[in-house]
């Protein structure tokens, strides 16, 4: 039973999947086991920000603070107060010197006279990190330039499960629910590539196509403005909210009367931070204040990752926006705050931030499985005993890239974890060391499966990632014995991290097992065979040898 | 039928009919949803630039289905003239 469908058009539309499908696959493995993993974005910021030193302004009246930071820097640009006591930051009032996250800021507090201080922290990058990881796939230099490559890499995926979708419409009711284990490699293959493929359908369509918008949201914001809203008040309503009244800096609301503020709005909402940003000054001394109140909901669409937003006149707490504070959420932005909320997964607590991260994980299986397939498709098989057939270069190149970058990238990112236990506070600039060990690992892991071939390079390189990421909780257990085994000192949270670590490091090496029985078992002239060798002269040599 | 042969240069021209009449398409129709009602709704351009990689991947997708490259491109082009003309009418008397 299914859809009549012109078998040239089916033919077609196979051809379009196999080639979208291998080209975005090596970044789809990366952007859904990093996207995976930033579902902890939180969880793993805290872990590896030390309380020591202690943070500078503990105990310090917050309202006294930042009317001491205000007086003295009363041209500021930013200011940021964090009001949440359980995530482990800088400091409670600080001044950013970037827009970016993982930028230096001024810790403000106060000495033992009661002056003021500003001392210079840079926030642990390793979440953002793992989350550019996820955004970029990686790529060195400019985020932007990773950014767009996995913005294409999107747009070929969302080809790639409409066509998929198209070519297994005519056999749906007899090929999605068997999964037929046996002798057919590739028939098994297939049936678990279509099961989970279809499965994960609404999930992958939710990310793909929210993934292009990240991607391109400004290109096609400046593109519409420019074409369809030319000379429309529709091109300025999107830039131009409410603007506040000037106030002088002495003026402003502080912390305590904000938080009271969006209580009376909200009594639902926790505010998490306050972000005070300056507009160019009067004559008369005085100046537009916004106040960017950042914070959650339970069980409501998040417009950020883990946070819902209001604005607000700093001056006199008038409400400038609202449309992305959850609950108040209505008609066009509940739609936007929903679009954003189903790629975030924040907004149904821990049960679907473990959802989204199981989900990433089989995802990442798709791409493997889909790979797979294409290279078993694609081999020529020995008979009667001749001599095995050696495969095409591209089979054999496509399987060990597959392996390289897969790998690569999990080994590389367990790196950089765990080197956050020896690298945080003894560098000077973390961020980079993050960037490099990452990418050393994974230049390695790639380097060593293209030159070994995916048969013989898979069950090392999983036996690498399961030892890199014990290295995880072996620290944190070292340290026990030997503090100065690590920078870290633990969370709040307990042992999460650790946990998850040493499951995954559990779980990599039994895949390693497997793979390594897989490699001995299969016949000699399938890329996943140990026995396969990369050229003809080695190849007989292989023989010779009794491979 | 006979089996159909693409080759190189059918997969460039249907691919680029995908990339261009099919991304400008999905921009007159998001000029369409945004002129249909109440444009300056709040927050409304912002899905209607949400709705553009949909529309755009959807029109991408169905360009593969044509006879052939010069029928994507031919069918593609005259809708989004279409649409264009139709975010063009809201514009002006909508």
């Amino acid at each position: 039973m299914g859809l009549k469908i012109r078998t040239d058009l089916i033919r077609r539309y196979k051809t379009l999947h196999t080639w979208t499908g291998v080209i975005a696959g090596f970044g789809l493995f990366i952007a859904f086991y990093g996207g995976a993993l930033s579902m902890f974005k939180q969880p793993i910021a805290d872990w590896a920000s030390p309380t020591r030193p202690a943070p500078l302004a503990d105990g310090v009246d917050r309202d006294a603070l930042f009317a001491r930071v205000v007086e003295a820097t009363p041209d500021f640009q930013a200011v940021r107060v964090h009001l949440d006591s359980d995530a482990r930051v800088p400091g409670t009032v600080v001044l950013p010197t970037g827009r970016d996250d993982t930028a230096p800021v001024q810790v403000a507090s106060l000495d033992a006279e009661g002056a003021l201080q500003l001392r210079e922290r840079t926030p642990t990058p390793l979440a953002e990190w793992i989350d550019l990881v996820h955004r970029t796939g990686g790529i060195p230099g400019d985020p932007e330039i990773g950014i767009h490559v996995m913005g294409i890499v999107s747009a070929l995926y969302a080809l790639a499960l409409v066509s998929g979708v198209i070519v297994l419409l005519p056999t749906l009711a007899q090929d999605l629910l068997a999964l037929r284990i046996g002798r057919n490699r590739k028939r098994m293959w297939l049936d678990a590539h279509n099961l989970l493929g279809v499965a994960s359908l609404p999930f992958h369509l939710v990310m793909v196509l929210s993934a292009v918008v990240f991607a391109f949201h400004h290109d096609i914001y400046d593109l519409q403005d420019a074409t369809i809203h030319r000379d429309s008040p529709v091109a300025e309503a999107a830039y131009a909210p409410l603007t506040p009244q000037p106030v002088r800096a002495d003026a402003l609301l502080g912390p305590g009367a904000i938080v009271e503020r969006m209580h009376a709005l909200s009594p639902e909402f926790t505010v998490t931070s306050i972000d005070y940003r300056g507009g160019k000054s009067e004559a008369d001394g005085t100046r537009a204040v916004t106040a960017v109140v950042q914070g959650h909901a339970p069980n409501r669409f998040l417009r950020g990752g883990t946070f819902g937003v209001a604005f607000l006149d700093a001056g006199n707490g008038q409400v400038i926006g609202d449309g992305f504070l959850p609950g108040h959420q209505r008609g066009w932005s509940h739609a936007v705050a929903a679009f954003f909320a189903l790629h975030f997964g924040n907004f149904g607590g821990p049960g679907i931030q473990w959802a989204y991260f199981l989900l990433g994980l089989v995802g990442a299986a798709v791409f493997y499985t889909g790979n797979l397939l294409w290279v078993e498709s694609r081999r020529k098989i020995s008979r009667n005993g001749a001599p095995p057939a050696l495969q095409t270069r591209s089979a054999r190149n496509l399987a060990a890239a597959t392996v390289g970058v897969s790998l690569g990238c999990v080994i590389g990112l367990s790196a950089t974890i765990a080197a956050a236990h020896w690298i945080t506070g003894r560098v000077d600039s973390l961020l980079a060391w993050h960037q490099g060990v990452y990418w050393v690992v994974f230049a390695l892991a790639f380097g060593w499966a293209m030159w070994r071939g995916a048969a013989r390079s898979a069950a090392g390189l999983l036996r690498a990632s399961a030892l890199v990421t014990a290295l995880i909780p072996a620290t944190t257990l070292l340290a026990q014995l030997w503090p100065a085994a690590t920078a870290l000192d633990g969370v709040p949270r307990g042992y999460a991290v650790e946990l998850v670590a040493g499951l995954a490091a559990v779980v990599m090496w039994w895949l390693a097992g497997v793979s390594a029985r897989r490699a001995a078992r299969v016949p000699v002239d399938s890329v996943w065979s140990a026995g396969m060798r990369a050229s003809a002269p080695v190849a007989a040599q292989a023989q010779v040898e009794g491979g | 039928m006979a089996r159909e042969q693409l080759r190189g240069r059918d997969w460039l021209s249907f691919s680029l009919a995908a990339a261009l009449p099919g991304f400008v398409l999905a921009m007159a129709l998001a000029g369409v949803f945004q002129y249909l009602g109440d444009p300056i709704a709040q927050d409304k351009s912002q899905v209607t630039m949400w709705i553009v990689p949909p529309l755009w991947m959807a029109a991408a997708g169905t360009a593969f289905w044509f006879r052939s490259p010069r029928a994507a491109w031919g069918w593609l082009l005259l809708a989004a003239a279409l649409a264009s003309a139709a975010v063009f009418a809201l514009r002006t008397w909508g």
